[in-house]
């Protein structure tokens, strides 16, 4: 916050006005602030017309202003656009800060243009508190716990490694075939896309979805805070992991404490099975098994 | 975190800048009161009143603020009190403005409108009489056969100017006989945006081409690219990590006629090394216009067409974040 981490180079200090601050580092000034951290804006439709009428009469009442002692402060505010009533109740943090004394010197500046009227602190038709975002980082981790899972498969299995249910496939594709060419040559009915030339990329899917489904272990009798990560963290080693999924609350988002894991291959949840059931994580022994296929 | 919406434009936000510390944040738009406001809390602290037209510019040093705008004049106005200093008029609508880093002279550019060229003009602030009879030191006019100035800063030791074009040039002169220095074409569309490193040693350029790139500022070599897939409206460089982040969208004129969700409003963040992205924050609902890191590059602002300015605060976990490489 000195002066010197600015955008610039000081060419000049005596004319440069930041030159001053430079200097004056070492002086400090302490300014407050009030932040706001969360806006709600409350329609009082409720008000019967008789409380409105009451209401109207001490409308010149100064916002109610509460100040808790853990330095948040919650002002409550009256606001009518139109017909309608607004109480406005917005929450503050006073914060206090060391600074630089020029930028002190600033933070007591008279407000002017169209901020004269303003009262201290940030007023509610310019200053908003948005929805909570995040930075989304983007990273290649994923990529990298893929390959390092794949290490981590032991030696003597890696030859398993590659489609268990490569035969299978083989199978159904070419029976897929028979079907589509019987009914292509016979009565030559319309055939769906799909399944022309012995069902290409869509009946693959399908299959994948299958497969999927088949490798799915069933995680029960979970720690409440044991969340995605600790799970991957916890089953990769057993072999690589397509989908991890924690079922949690619609509303809470807390975790309901079971989980399903999907491997790429059985054998891998198979082993995750007889490694894991009745494994203590957490305080807890896990429920280790074959997740049941959905009863439809 | 939860930024703060400034909401103090009716219009488009043109551009926004911090002052030299970071505690006033200036925004200006196409409505006609650019505005300076607290920006730890988001508190305004005023507005400055007198343009009639569009602000397409604002800039400061710690007690003047200058604005340029479309109405074919610039106001320079006490930071304090708002109160307009000097108002001078031009031949055409003023696209850039700035002071230098000494706070000695003001750069101010033109467009190229009405049969007037584009014009690069060069005030003295020592000598008062340069900016009461409007009569420039130096005016770097720009034929008609080069594409018209869309945004310039200042150099190093404001000896010199970084200008960027229409058609993607961006050209070094020298601030004392206006020589063209060094001129180098890397983007194919127009530069929207210039920002200095904090030791002027190099700059971020922004292009509507959708790229961002990184130039030595000495010699104009092209040091890095950052590409995305839609127009870049304004680039800034970290001063406490190794991070640009690039702000921009499709223009505001093609938002009706494609899918919401195409818009790609979001702010995004690469590493300057490495040209990779780290990540991106969401919030606009409009392209945005201009994006500024805060001179100690703990929190970012940013302002865009739909006229909100968003202070963000970057959590623990943007702290925390180390490049894996």
């Amino acid at each position: 916050m000195d002066g010197r981490t600015t955008d610039d180079l000081c060419a000049t200090p005596t004319w440069c006005p930041s030159g001053k601050a430079i200097r004056s580092t070492a002086i400090q000034g302490l300014i407050q602030n009030e932040m706001p951290i969360m806006d709600n804006d409350m329609v009082d439709s409720n008000a019967t017309w008789g409380e409105r009428m009451e209401n109207e009469d001490d409308e010149s009442s100064s916002p109610k202003v509460e100040i808790l002692d853990n330095g948040i402060k919650i002002v409550e505010e009256e606001r009518t656009e139109g017909n309608r009533k607004f109480l406005v109740k917005r929450t503050f943090r006073i914060e206090n800060k060391r600074v630089p004394k020029p930028v002190a010197e600033r933070k007591a500046w008279k407000k002017f243009g169209a901020s004269t009227e303003d009262p201290k602190g940030p007023s509610s038709s310019t200053t908003k508190v948005a929805e909570d975002t995040f930075l989304a980082f983007i990273t290649n981790r994923e990529d990298n716990s893929d390959e390092k899972s794949l290490n981590n498969i032991p030696k003597e299995r890696f030859g398993t490694y590659k489609a268990p249910f490569a035969a299978n496939k083989e199978n159904a594709r070419s029976e897929l075939s028979r079907m589509a060419s019987s009914q292509l040559g016979v009565d030559s009915k319309y055939v769906v896309p799909s399944r022309r030339f012995g069902g290409s990329q869509l009946g693959d899917t399908l299959e994948l979805y299958k497969r999927d489904d088949q490798n799915t272990v069933r995680v029960s009798n979970l720690s409440e805070d044991a969340d995605e990560a600790d799970l991957t963290d916890l089953f990769r080693h057993f072999g690589q992991i397509s989908r991890v999924f924690l079922v949690r609350d619609k509303k809470t988002r807390r975790s309901k404490c079971f989980a399903f894991i999907n491997y790429k291959n059985r054998e891998d949840a198979a082993y995750a099975i007889s490694q894991l059931n009745g494994f203590a994580y957490d305080h807890l022994l896990l429920d280790v098994e074959w997740a049941k296929p959905p009863s439809n | 975190m939860r930024p703060i919406l400034l909401h103090g434009h009716e219009r488009a936000i043109t551009q926004i800048r911090y002052n030299r510390e970071g505690d006033l944040l200036f925004s200006a738009g196409k409505d006609h009161s650019p505005s300076v406001w607290y920006s730890d809390n988001g508190e305004r602290l005023g507005t400055y009143d007198g343009h009639s037209g569009v602000v397409w510019c604002i800039n400061r040093d710690s007690t003047k603020v200058v604005t340029g705008s479309g109405d074919n004049s610039y106001i320079i106005w006490d930071c304090e009190t708002g109160k307009q200093l000097h108002r001078i008029d031009t031949r055409a609508a003023v696209r850039s403005c700035g002071f230098s880093y000494s706070g000695r002279a003001l750069l101010i550019t033109t467009d190229q409108q009405r049969g007037y060229e584009s014009e690069i003009l060069l005030f003295g602030l020592d000598d008062p009489t340069q900016i009461n009879d409007g009569e420039p030191y130096l005016r770097i006019p720009i034929s008609k056969d080069n594409a018209k100035i869309t945004t310039a800063v200042w150099g190093k030791l404001d000896r010199y100017l970084i200008v960027g074009h229409e058609n993607g040039e961006v050209s070094q002169f020298d601030a004392t006989t206006g020589e063209k220095l060094h001129s180098v074409t890397e983007h194919r569309k127009a530069i929207s945006d210039i920002n200095m490193y904090k030791d002027q040693s190099m700059f971020v350029t922004a292009s509507k081409d959708s790229t961002a790139k990184l130039f030595d500022a000495d010699d104009l070599t092209l040091l890095k690219t950052y590409k995305t897939e839609r127009p870049v409206n304004s680039a800034a460089l970290s001063s406490l990590k190794d991070h640009v982040v690039l702000g921009g969208g499709q223009e505001a004129i093609d938002v009706t006629t494609t899918a919401a969700q195409a818009g790609k409003f979001d702010a995004r963040f690469y590493h300057v090394v490495f040209e990779e992205e780290i990540g991106r924050v969401k919030g606009h609902f409009g392209p945005i216009n201009s994006v500024r890191f805060h001179p100690d590059g703990k929190s970012y602002s940013s302002g865009g067409e739909d006229g909100y300015v968003r202070v963000h605060q970057f959590d623990q976990s943007y702290f925390d974040f180390e490049f894996e490489y």
